[in-house]
Formats: structure tokens, sequence, C-alpha cells
């Protein structure tokens, strides 16, 4: 890379040639106050928080000029501290940005400018118009009167979720943040990824079932993946007194950029499934209370008959899935298995790269979110989507065409006319096996396995071959379904459901977010879930069950 | 020594801002010994300042015709003004009136409140007015020195006097600065 050289302050600097001001200044840590700017949305330069001196008078956006030979730029002279605080003042005399009742208050951009700047009191009236709350969408509220038309949301939804839902619409004073053609967020085509909410700096875009928990800033922070589906997308958990605050997308992570899905973002927080919180023993045909201690040695009594299969959900820590294995001499079997008969797989960041993708039998809006906000900004770099589905699909909009699963081999053929095709499925039937099996090679494979780490269970030689046996150990933090013609059932899960009612015993288990292990993405990405929450009371982790009963 | 005379009053506001000022505990006391006397407040005996004193100190945001005499009064009666909290300094939580017209909000407040039973609205003379608008003390007459905060830190207070009391100009950065 070029180097130019510049002047900041007086001081000469080399620099690297393509950066923006504002980059350079914070790689050598002078400290710029800005707004609209966010480091992982293209910069706009329109709050012109973080304008410097060009030439004496000159102010220019820092975040939007690039560097270029013999540039001098002064950070911290008298016009530039009066031109950050008056748009400051600007900024705080529109609208309402009274922070004695907002939600926000301690986790605000805009606040700590208005800290860190010394601003004591208003310079300028404040605009009295009362602006709408929209408290339509689920989990989203926007309040208008708290908004600084900074349009990160708008970046985000766009440009990094690829989503398009939010725009501005109007021009000046009048201007208003809009998803869709002015539609309630609610009723809008939002998908619910909660990026708008994410990159927000002031309190008009927050979470709803965060609000009143606490503050970022007051929470602790665990840095780990989603396990909720088989993309494992990086998380910020935010945790407080052992209860969630709010999970936010891992801007580091890979995988998902920072995106993330409403089950990833939400789901955790709006989780009002009734937990099992003791063992449980059925007498006289009815699941009792018992100690740990009463169901360890019941489990064990069961095992002791050697008579046990074992069934485990693929949705588990690579850890518990061996150690499952080593308790059943490796007579278990997968939960969600699937023959598949691809086993190479692309990266999601090969959608990007695509020019036609095809996406057979899943609704990626509805199920795979971050999947789906790929394929949606391959879309805007001029990908082809293709989609075979014979129930209606949310990204039909953006499908060049559509076809039925019974032409599922034209739809495939199509794809392969293009020079990346990228081939995206979830459920393989007969037919889709059939065809996949004779493109192997021909193009890149997303798969979307049935539980989060399945590539991690398959990995580990799980499947659906074992022996059958009268009794079974069941583990899985969710049974729908128990399999027929057992005898004695034992079931190591986490909610109550009408299937634990066929159990002989019950092990309460902690969810995923009380786990702690190893998974396999869909990508092959080998991955680590730190324990985000300590398990609730008289729930006790997957692995430290198994550990008591392979103990004694 | 030399007398330092403080004379503070409030406007529409929840008195939290005077709380405040008496969370400085022995604070007080130690100002007091470096010369402060307190001429008037809402807590002594005197309700408006009897003579020209050197501190006056508002709470509250103007919200009527009365409070509008108060802030004049005391601008009049003071060398220096401090407005202090939230609702002095930029309107605060009163301002949410503002969505509202006058007629509106006495309704509202005197009528249709949940627990109110034949409810009226007063209209004695002594009563102040509401003006349209709640506004920030600095859009009547001239603040010299700001204090925000809902309420303002008993620490933020104590430094703001005892500067002034010591002859220097008084910034808030850091903790002191708060605006909740």
């Amino acid at each position: 890379m070029a180097l130019v050289n510049i002047k900041v302050n007086g001081q000469p600097v080399q620099v690297e040639e393509g950066k923006t001001v504002l980059e350079v200044l914070k790689e050598i840590g002078i400290d710029v106050p800005v707004l609209c700017y966010h480091p992982k949305l293209p910069s706009i330069g329109a709050c012109r928080m973080c304008v410097v001196e060009t030439r004496p008078g000159v102010l220019q956006a820092s975040c939007t000029l690039p560097v270029s030979e013999g540039l001098e730029v002064q950070t911290d002279s008298e016009t530039v501290k009066k031109a950050r605080k008056f748009v400051l003042n600007l900024i705080f005399s529109e609208r309402n940005h009274y922070c004695m009742y907002c939600e926000m208050s301690g986790n605000c951009e805009l606040q700590d400018l208005g800290y860190s700047l010394g601003l004591d009191h208003f310079e300028l009236p404040t605009y009295m118009t009362k602006f709408p709350l929209d408290t339509t969408h689920e989990d989203i509220l926007l309040d208008h009167n708290r908004c600084i038309l900074c349009r990160r949301c708008v970046r985000a939804c766009s440009e990094i979720a690829g989503h398009n839902v939010l725009g501005i619409s109007q021009r000046g004073i009048d201007s208003m943040l809009t998803a869709d053609l002015n539609v309630p967020l609610g009723e809008s085509s939002c998908v619910s990824c909660g990026l708008c909410v994410q990159v927000c700096p002031t309190g008009a875009l927050t979470d709803k079932k965060s609000a009143y928990l606490g503050t970022r800033r007051e929470s602790e922070l665990v840095r780990t993946i989603c396990a909720n589906c088989s993309v494992g997308c990086g998380i910020e958990a935010y945790k407080k007194a052992n209860h969630l605050v709010q999970i936010l997308g891992d801007w580091e992570n890979p995988i998902n950029n920072g995106v993330l899905c409403r089950l990833g973002r939400y789901e955790p927080l709006s989780d009002a499934k009734k937990r099992i919180t003791q063992p449980m023993i059925k007498k006289d045909g009815k699941l009792e209370p018992v100690t740990w201690e009463e169901a360890i040695d019941r489990v064990k009594a069961i095992l002791n008959e050697k008579e046990t299969v074992g069934y485990i959900s693929a949705s588990l820590p690579l850890e518990v899935l061996s150690k499952f294995k080593d308790l059943l001499e490796d007579n278990v079997g997968l939960l969600e298995n699937t023959s598949n008969p691809i086993d190479t797989f692309g990266k999601l960041s090969d959608i990007l790269n695509s020019d036609k993708i095809v996406v057979i039998g899943v609704d990626l809006d509805k199920n795979f979110g971050v999947v789906g906000s790929y394929v949606k900004r391959a879309i805007f770099n001029s990908s082809e989507l293709i989609i075979v589905d014979d129930k209606p699909n949310s990204l039909s909009k953006y499908a060049k065409l559509i076809y039925q699963t019974k032409d599922l081999d034209k739809a495939i053929g199509n794809a392969l006319t293009g020079n990346n095709p990228v081939i995206i499925y979830s459920q393989v039937d007969e037919t889709i096996a059939d065809s996949l099996s004779r493109i192997r090679g021909k193009a890149k494979f997303i798969w979307l396995a049935p539980a989060s780490n399945y590539l991690g269970a398959k990995k580990l030689g799980l499947n659906g071959n074992f022996n059958y046996k009268k009794n079974a150990y069941i583990v899985a933090p969710y049974i729908e379904k128990i399999p027929e013609n057992l005898n004695k059932i034992i079931l190591q899960t986490s909610y109550y459901t009408p299937a634990i009612e066929k159990a002989d015993v019950v092990l309460p288990s902690s969810i995923w977010l009380e786990e702690e292990g190893t998974y396999i993405n869909i990508e092959g990405v080998e991955q680590k879930l730190a324990k985000v929450l300590e398990p609730l009371k008289g729930v006790k982790n997957n692995l430290e069950i198994l550990s008591m009963l392979l103990g004694r | 020594m030399k007398k330092i005379t403080i004379a503070t009053d409030w406007l529409d506001g929840c008195s939290g801002c005077h709380m405040s000022m008496l969370d400085m505990d022995e604070r007080l006391v130690e100002l007091i010994k470096m010369g402060v006397e307190l001429n008037a407040t809402p807590i002594t005996d005197f309700k408006e300042p009897t003579e020209e004193v050197d501190i006056g100190i508002l709470e509250g945001a103007v919200s009527t015709n009365h409070h509008i005499e108060v802030v004049k009064n005391m601008r009049n009666k003071c060398k220096i003004l401090i407005a202090i909290g939230d609702c002095a300094v930029f309107g605060g939580i009163v301002t949410m009136r503002n969505y509202f017209s006058v007629e509106e909000l006495l309704r509202r407040g005197y009528i249709e409140t949940e627990s109110t039973v034949d409810g009226k609205i007063p209209t004695s003379p002594e009563i102040g007015k509401h003006t349209k608008l709640a506004k920030a003390v600095n859009q009547i007459v001239k603040v010299d020195f700001y204090i925000p905060g809902c309420p303002p830190r008993a620490d933020a207070i104590y430094y703001v006097l005892k500067e002034l009391v010591e002859g220097r100009k008084p910034l808030l950065v850091g903790d002191l600065l708060r605006y909740d």
C-alpha cells in the first residue's frame, strides 16, 4: 500500500493511502467524536460531528475525507471545538433528547458526547413537536422522538443485513425514519434481525425484551456463539444477576459479521417455555419429584440391565455427545438423523461470490435469517436467485425463477450454467438426495443441517445405526416425540413437553446458554460455546449428569 | 471572614434538587464555616431573598406566570445565578406537558386522573397561571452556571459552590456532569 504524507495538528505523519482521515486519526490515537459514523457501516458524513479543519476556517467530515499527499488537518482547534459543540447543540435542539426519562440513558452515544464535550445546557431552544412512537413491532420499539436521523439503521438494514426495510422519507426538518412505504414497523417486511437496534446510537430503536433490565454497560459481556441452529453465529450475550439482558451480533465473527436473525437475537430473551427444575421418577404412573441421588441410582439400575440404547440430539456440544457415546458403549443414535449425499460444504461467503443461487425447500427469512441475509446481499451484487419450493416463500419476490419441487433438476440445470453456482438446502428427501448426488463437486453446497452441532455429531460417527434395545436413554433439551416400542425411558431434558410423561426417569438438564463446549457449524468451522448463565437451581449441565453416571 | 450569601428557590420541579443540596451532608457545615450564609430557601423561614445575595440557585422549569416573577426577582437580587437540575437547565421532564395544551393539562391533572372524584380545576387568583410552554430558566433570564442532573449529584453542587466561594470558575467534567 502506498504511503502519503499528511500533517496532523502540525505533526508530520506517514499514512496509508486509501484510508479516511478518521481511520488514520483513530489509528494514531486521536479521539474524534462521531455519531453517524459506525466502523462496520459505510460512512455518509451526515452528522458533521467528526469535522476537522483542513485549511483555516474550512471544516470537513473526517469520516468521508480520504487522506491525500500534503493534507493538513487540525483536530483540536477552536474552530473545530466550536463547530462540534454547535452540531451537538443542533442535534439536541431537534426532537426529544431528555435523558431523565429515556431507557437508554447510560447507554447512549449522544449522551456520551454531551458529557465529553461538556454540554451543560442547551444553547438553542428545543423543538417541541411530538413525534410518533411505533410500538407495533413484536421485538423492536421505534421512538421517533429520540431519532437523530443518523441513518445508521438504514445503512445496517440495507447494506449489511440486506433486508432493505428502513429508509428515510421527506427532507430536512420533515425527515422521518420509515419502514417500507411508510407502514408501521410491525406491519412492514422487517424480518426482526434487530441489526438496526444494534447500531442505533440513541434510544430511537430499542429491544423491547431488553427494556428496563439494565444497560449493557452495567452488564457482564460473554462472547460466544448461538446454538439455536447449525449456522453458528457469533453473539455477544449481556447478562446481569444470572439473567440475560440483551444479545447482540458479534461483528468480529466471520460467519455472521454482526448480523443475527430473530431466533438468535430475541428468542433466548422471549423464552417462556416452562423449565424442568427437579429430577422426577415415575411412581404409580405419575412423575414425582425426587432427589438427584435417587434419580441417578434409578438411571444406573436401568443402565445395568445392559438393555439400553441412547438417542441424543445433535444440538449438544461435542463433549456431551462424546461422553454419551462412552456411557452407552457406542450404541447411540441421533434424534435428527438425516442422510445427505453431499459431504463437502461451502462457506457462507461463497454465496456473496456466486452468480446463481438455488434455494431448495426452505424459507430463509423465516428459518435461517442470517443465510437469507447473505442471499439478499448476493442478489444486490447481481447474483440470480432460483427458488425451488411448493410452498409460498418469503424470498420469492427476489427470485429470478421459481420452480416446483418436481422440477428440481431443471432448477439445478439452470444453476449449473453459472460460473459460481451455490445450492442451499435444508431437508433432504429421496428426490433431493438423488438430484444432489448427481452434481457432487459441480457447485458449492450450503446445507442447513437439522441441528446446531450436526456436523460435529457426524464427525464423532453418530448416525442412525444402532442396535435396538428395549430401554432408551434420550438426551435432548426439548423433546417433542419419543420413539415407540420402548420399555423403560430415561429422559435428560430441559423443558416440560407432553412427551416427557412417557418417561420413567426425568433428569433436568441445562439449555445451551448454560452449557459450554465445542460445536461444528454448517461450514465445518469448529467454535467454542461459552457458558453465559449458571444453570437454574436444581438443574445440572449435561456433561455433569453424564459424569455422575460414569463415575459411579 | 467574608460572608457569601446564597438564596435558593424552586419552580416547576419535584424538590429533588434541594434534596441533593441537603445530601451534601456535613459539607454544608463546611461551606457555612467557609462563610456561606443561607438567606432564603424553601426550607428556611424567608421564602424570597430579603436583600441582594451573592449566589441565587433555582430548581425546576419555568411553567407559570408566578415562576417568571420568581425567576426575574432572583436574577435581580443575585450576582451569580445557578440553574440546578435538568428542569431548570433544559426544561427537563416538565416539558412533557408541552405536547399538550394548558387546558388538556389541567383537565387531565385535576379531573381525569383515575383516582379523582368530582375534581375541579382550581381558579384561585393566588395560584400562578400556566404559560403555554414549560421552559428552561435560561430562556427567561441570563444564567451564569448550570448543574444538570436528575437530580444533580450532591458532589456536583458542592463542587460548584466551593469553587465559587473560593473565587474560581467551576467547570463540570467527568462524573459531575450527568443528565440523569
